[in-house]
């Protein structure tokens, strides 16, 4: 079956900025599997690398980073393609961005370029990508507006973006990225700045769609909310690294690594008790500068085993089913 | 602020640069050694002299005197460098009497000759038309041309601020018509005016008269950038928390202002003013250049240019066009020094 | 946008209005009036003016009227593309004005097109390979041509030009055409001795606008927008040129408003050193000798000319940014 090679294979991704100060290992060996109709969530605190993992899988990293090591395959037509080793500004690179791989944001406003109408910007878009000529791509831009829920598709083509509310900007945008129909589309926390009632239609949008083309989707987010209710699988971030990954389920009943464990301790639940403290993670993310050749979290870890964590990095190991968490904790443990 | 600033590393150059050249303002009598009006035709036109620091391996700094000889063409005076005679030249020697600071009287230079001749003068940077020693010269014009520039700034600052806090402060239909005069002014080419009123002022009026008038000339347009610059200040900061805070203190509006809003601005105003003098020196000295500014006997780096109009003049004695140097300098180390402070008070941008 | 406009028209005009009065305060100023300077005119050269006839002149040109008075008989007279007499020449202003006042102005725009030309390209560069040596080489011109007035540069420039050439750079004309009736040939030549004075004139501009526009870009090129368009498969020339360029370009726009006074009065004093035949050394002749319609009249007409061509400019702004035309069409 189709579903059952994944449409992308990310494995030891490495991504490192080269500033005159130091080095950051934005992303530091980060590896997971995209399979279509299938929703991927990527979490973790703010700089664990989540976006920038996102872009480095469409090679638009910006100087002074720049992707090290590591394999972004990608299947097009049973035919496996390794992005990592594609020229960024070529040609083929160029196709795959937009046309098989598609990115929204965070904030759609200031996705749009001000001084163009979002039409022409999806017109521009289409006829990159698919050989339509202008009539052809205009109603197939009226087209995907009305398709994620835009009224009066046909006006609004020839809008500018600071003309359209907030809400139907954020469709717009998602249209945008949909306009030729990439098979994964990732969102990069595409709800952060909705309020909930907002947020709750564009995802239900995003699975509308994602059900009718059948496209993968990768949720970057830090709302655990939203994971639990989207995603079909999961990848925990932790500095750059994939700490833990496996299907959602699994992640939230059964989390393994002790940060994952920490992550779910500290939401806030409406079951608990009345003044109850919010349990918090010990310690702060350290300076990117200085991250520790060993395990990534175990300063923080109220599991740490000296002796064993802070000697050695360690692989992601199997947990159970599908499930793997880089823990020593589970060293020797049978799946 | 003050970190912030130190960090820009061509920035603490300029303001180096600045405060050297202020130092001279201060001691341009102690560093020029001829009297810069005594002008003596016979010495006209001069090329600098090279200070040669070793004589027969000892260090004994001199220059060549000047040897005198009848032009065979002109029948004029002419001098020539003689390498014959060598003229000592000492540190820290008697020259003509000046007040220092305006306040001790004293004959002291800090360089100068001694010789008995009065071919044995020295001439670092030649002579003008007139046999005036342009370095000399050059001491007074620039504590002129700074001068002016500092108080050509101090004016438009009086009628930015208050022009531009007022609009600020205020708003409304104040705030609007002060912003369309802004606007006007902005829009009219200001040469062309300043000449005309340059122009208008009497031939008779002294010196000290005409440096003033010329300094409210042209601060007539530098105020609009500071007016503009304060009035942004002074919109952003009036909606700001802590002004609201204040005034359900009860603090008067007197004390608002003083208190908490002069002191955040402060650093916005300094920023712009020290870029704002630059276009007062060169207003100046445009205007000087042309004739219209400040006039013989008043020394500024304009009138020292002025000899330079003449292009065959020129070829002969390039020299002349020295005093733009410090104009040059001067005007890239205040645009550094006003870059650096315009970072270190908002790092944001406006 | 009709509001947008609407104001800009109102501007100008007020400020046609302000330019006429600083004009006409320009003429009045020198003490004594037109007829004190007629007078001592007619006397150097021989002729004699009776008390009366003085009184009569006085009261044909109206100045025994207040000033107000004298303002309107002026305005009047120069709407009807009367200015008066130049009494240095003898004739009327408008005659020896002639060309001078297009030569200025083509001196002027030449200045803001090439500065565009080069401002544009260069601050792109800049931005998109910061730091790199283009960039720092840049950045370098763009300081000289702060910190050097323009007649500095154009006295170094006539100078080099007299030294190693032997030739003199100045002056817009070949010598066989300078007096020439206009015609193709004249027109061409004019445009081959352009490009110094505009180069001259424009590189304090072209550096304020290189600066300016490497800024905006550089914050813009930090915008979503941009990755978006990246992201969505655009070759990178397209993604910096279409978009941030586009919207960067928009205070760029802006600013060229106020690029055109700026231009005009350098060129005053940088045709007085280049011995161009512009309206800059007649204006300071004019100045020198009290010649005060003459003056007048070209600081009215200079400045008429310049408000002219900022609200032109402003039309270009509104054309270019979309945000002003859709104002108010909501």
């Amino acid at each position: 079956m189709a579903s059952d090679r994944p449409l992308l294979e990310v494995r030891d991704l490495r991504t490192y900025f080269f500033q005159d100060e130091g080095t950051v290992r934005a992303v530091d060996g980060a590896g997971f599997s995209v399979f279509a109709g299938r929703t991927l969530g990527i979490v973790g605190e703010s700089g664990c690398g989540k976006s920038v993992t996102a872009r480095s899988i469409l090679r638009i990293v910006e100087r002074p980073g720049r992707l090290v090591s590591g394999e972004i395959l990608l299947r097009r037509d049973g035919v496996e393609t390794d992005l990592a080793r594609l020229d960024a500004g070529g040609r083929e690179m160029r196709q795959v961005r937009g046309g098989d791989i598609a990115l929204i944001f965070q904030e759609p406003m200031t996705s749009f370029s001000p001084v163009h109408t979002v039409g022409s910007q999806m017109i521009e878009t289409i006829r990159l990508h698919q050989q339509l000529d202008r009539r052809a791509a205009r109603e197939k831009a009226i087209e995907m507006f009305g398709l994620v829920g835009i009224p009066r598709p046909e006006r609004r083509v020839d809008e500018y973006a600071f003309q359209l509310s907030g809400g139907l900007r954020q469709r717009a945008m998602i249209a945008l990225a949909l306009s030729c129909a990439p098979r994964i589309l990732i969102a990069d926390e595409p709800t952060t700045a909705l309020d909930v009632t907002t947020q709750a239609q564009i995802l239900e949008l995003l699975t509308r769609l994602q059900r009718r083309e059948g496209m993968a989707i990768i949720l970057i987010t830090h709302n655990l909310g939203v994971v639990a209710e989207m995603c079909d699988e999961v990848v925990v971030m932790y500095l750059g690294r994939v700490v833990e990954r496996g299907p959602v389920d699994a992640i939230f009943h059964e989390p393994r690594h002790p940060y994952t464990r920490a992550l779910l301790r500290s939401i806030p639940s409406i079951h608990a008790p009345v003044r109850t403290r919010l349990p918090t993670i010990a310690g702060s993310v350290p300076h990117p500068y200085n991250r520790p050749a060993c395990c990534p979290f175990h300063p923080r870890c109220p599991d740490f085993m000296p002796g064993r964590c802070d000697q050695a990095e360690p692989a992601l190991l199997p947990t159970g089913p599908g499930h793997q968490a880089a823990c020593f904790l589970y060293e020797g443990a049978r799946p | 602020m003050w970190w912030r600033f130190r960090r820009h590393r061509l920035a603490m150059l300029g303001t180096a640069v600045v405060l050297l050249f202020y130092g001279v303002v201060l001691l341009a009598d102690f560093l020029a050694y001829a009297d810069p009006v005594a002008s003596e035709a016979q010495r006209s036109l001069l090329p600098p002299q090279r200070i040669h620091w070793w004589l027969n391996g000892r260090w004994e700094p001199h220059v060549y005197g000047l040897a005198g000889r009848r032009d065979p063409v002109t029948f004029k005076r002419v001098y020539t460098p003689d390498p014959s005679r060598k003229v000592p030249v000492r540190f820290v020697v008697h020259g003509f009497e000046y007040r220092l600071f305006g306040l001790i009287p004293t004959d002291r230079h800090l360089i100068g000759v001694e010789g008995a001749r009065p071919e044995d003068t020295l001439f670092l940077l030649g002579t003008d038309e007139q046999g005036r020693d342009l370095w000399s010269r050059l001491m007074y014009g620039t504590r002129t041309s700074l001068t002016i520039g500092l108080v050509g700034v101090a004016f438009s600052l009086v009628l930015g601020v208050l022009l531009g806090g007022v609009s600020g402060l205020y708003g409304g239909i104040t705030d609007t018509v002060i912003q369309r005069v802004i606007e006007i002014v902005r829009s009219i080419p200001t040469i062309p005016l300043w000449m005309g009123l340059a122009a208008a002022l009497p031939n008779d009026w002294t010196v000290m008269q005409v440096y003033f008038a010329i300094t409210v000339i042209i601060s007539l347009v530098g105020w609009t950038e500071l007016a503009r610059v304060v009035r942004g200040r002074f919109l952003s900061l009036r909606e700001e928390d802590f002004v609201t805070a204040a005034e359900l203190a009860g603090s008067s509006q007197m004390r608002i202002i003083v208190h908490h809003l002069v002191p955040s601005f402060l650093s916005h105003i300094i920023a712009a003013t020290t870029l704002a003098i630059p276009a007062m020196i060169i207003s100046e000295t445009s205007l000087s250049f042309l004739g219209l500014g400040l006039r013989p006997p008043a020394i500024s780096w304009g009138v020292l240019l002025q000899q330079a109009q003449n292009i065959q003049a020129l070829a002969i004695s390039p020299w002349l066009l020295i005093s733009a140097v410090p104009v040059i300098i001067v005007i890239l180390a205040l645009n550094f020094m006003g870059d650096g402070l315009r970072d270190a008070a908002d790092p944001y941008g406006q | 946008m009709l509001a947008f406009l609407t104001r800009r028209l109102v501007l100008a005009v007020l400020t046609v209005w302000a330019v006429s009065v600083l004009s006409f305060a320009v003429i009045q100023l020198p003490p004594g009036d037109y007829i004190s300077s007629y007078i001592a005119q007619m006397s150097a050269s021989g002729s004699f003016v009776s008390a009366q006839e003085a009184e009569a002149l006085r009261h044909q040109y109206g100045l025994d009227r207040p000033l107000y008075v004298q303002y309107l008989r002026w305005m009047e007279m120069v709407v009807q593309g009367k200015f008066g007499m130049a009494l240095e020449w003898g004739r009327p202003v408008s005659e020896v004005i002639g060309d001078r006042l297009w030569l200025t102005m083509a001196v002027s725009i030449a200045a803001i097109l090439l500065t565009w030309v080069l401002a544009l390209p260069i601050g792109i560069y800049s931005a998109v390979r910061q730091y790199s040596f283009g960039d720092y080489l840049a950045t370098l011109v763009g300081f000289i041509g702060l910190a050097v007035p323009s007649f500095m540069l154009a006295l170094v420039l006539m100078y080099l030009g007299f030294r190693l050439f032997n030739a003199n750079v100045g002056g817009l004309f070949s010598d066989e055409l300078a007096q020439a009736p206009w015609g193709w040939a004249k027109t061409w030549d004019l445009l081959k001795h352009l490009p110094l004075p505009a180069a001259i004139l424009g590189l304090g501009g072209t550096a304020q606008l290189i600066r300016i526009m490497r800024a905006n870009l550089l914050d813009e090129l930090r915008k979503p927008y941009v990755v978006t368009a990246r992201a969505r498969g655009l070759a990178e020339r397209q993604v910096i040129l279409k978009y941030p360029v586009r919207v960067a370009l928009n205070p760029f726009a802006s600013t060229v408003g106020y690029l055109l006074p700026y231009v005009v009065s350098g060129s005053i004093i940088v045709s007085l050193v280049l011995g161009l035949p512009t309206v800059g050394p007649l204006l300071l002749r004019a100045l020198v000798a009290q010649d005060m319609f003459l003056a007048g009249t070209i600081v009215l007409l200079l400045g008429v000319m310049t408000v002219v061509g900022t609200f032109l400019s402003d039309l270009l702004l509104m054309w270019i940014d979309p945000r002003i035309r859709l104002e108010g069409r909501r």
